[in-house]
């Protein structure tokens, strides 16, 4: 079966219209455990109870960064190959990761004010996201202030791949520079460096998240391709009607 | 519960969670209204075609 399938908006409908549910339900059920799990972690030696705002923070600044790439490879498929159910997934996607970047942003400077000292700084990272979310500001936007579908999607996806630097440097800045954000606490290079009372309820969390972005990406993706049929019907009519108000007219 | 409550970092953990559900929540609620709403947008759309054919 080919991934191209996927672009047919017909297809699309049929094949992702029994995964919403499943995909609702489990990451209904996994969020209630891994928030329940989250808040009676036992409080850290040295940032107390906050590590329990990590369990939050962590996957909303993952999803934050993958939602951007993954709307950056949708708008080039998009641009490439013309096929507009990309750039409606795109579209679709844009809402999620702005508000993960939000929770993310809000969520960190809320745990960097007790243990920074500080709401804010400029560093690498914290700037990328800040940026990066302007940008997902910026492409719902212009989605929403051009009229014409066909040119908005273009206009939006070549907006959306010049953001992606900073996706890219919101992912990798802390290994560039030596900054106030600390590296990656979950890496598979340098062993295990976060304790199991910790590690299994964020893994859990992560896998929560992504969950709720695939029920939220697929809800989301078929609303958008509904009101692009709808369009696609009315505009069809009008031009029936007006086409039939000049045969009307003008007969032959 | 008098732990809980003289915890110093109860109100930063609960503003964090209060702010995740606010912003996750509106999120859930708008894309269920919206895909509720392109349903009822697609039938009456659908009708009408259907009626122009007629």
């Amino acid at each position: 079966m080919s991934i191209w399938r996927f672009a047919n908006p017909a297809e699309f409908m049929r094949l992702t219209g029994w995964l919403v549910a499943p995909f609702w339900v489990a990451a209904g059920v996994l969020l209630a455990v891994g928030l329940v799990w989250g808040l009676s972690v036992p409080a850290d030696y040295q940032q107390g109870t906050t590590v329990r705002i990590l369990f939050i923070h962590v996957p909303a600044a993952l999803l934050a960064i993958n939602t951007y790439a993954l709307m950056a490879v949708m708008s080039a498929i998009g641009l490439v190959r013309r096929h507009h159910v990309s750039f409606l997934v795109a579209k679709a996607a844009a809402p999620i990761g702005a508000a993960f970047t939000l929770v993310a942003l809000v969520t960190g400077a809320v745990w960097g004010q007790p243990m920074w000292g500080t709401w804010w700084v400029w560093d690498a990272r914290l700037t990328a996201v800040l940026i990066m979310f302007f940008f997902y500001l910026g492409y719902m936007a212009l989605w929403a202030a051009i009229d014409e579908p066909e040119k908005a999607a273009e206009l939006s996806g070549i907006l959306c791949l010049v953001g992606v630097i900073f996706a890219f440097l919101a992912r990798y800045s802390v290994n560039f520079w030596a900054t106030l954000h600390q590296g990656a606490s979950l890496t598979l290079q340098e062993g295990q460096r976060v304790d199991d009372a910790y590690r299994i309820p964020l893994y859990l969390m992560m896998v929560a998240c992504y969950l709720l972005f695939a029920a939220l990406l697929l809800t989301r993706a078929r609303t958008e391709i509904r009101l692009r049929r709808a369009r696609a019907l009315r505009l069809r009519a009008g031009n029936r009607a007006e086409g039939s108000t000049a045969a009307a007219e003008h007969p032959a | 519960m008098s732990a809980l409550l003289s915890d110093p970092y109860l109100t930063y953990v609960a503003v964090a969670y209060g702010a995740t559900v606010l912003v996750i929540g509106l999120l859930i609620a708008l894309s269920v209204r919206a895909n509720a709403r392109s349903r009822v947008e697609l039938a009456e759309a659908e009708k009408e075609a259907g009626s122009h054919e007629r």
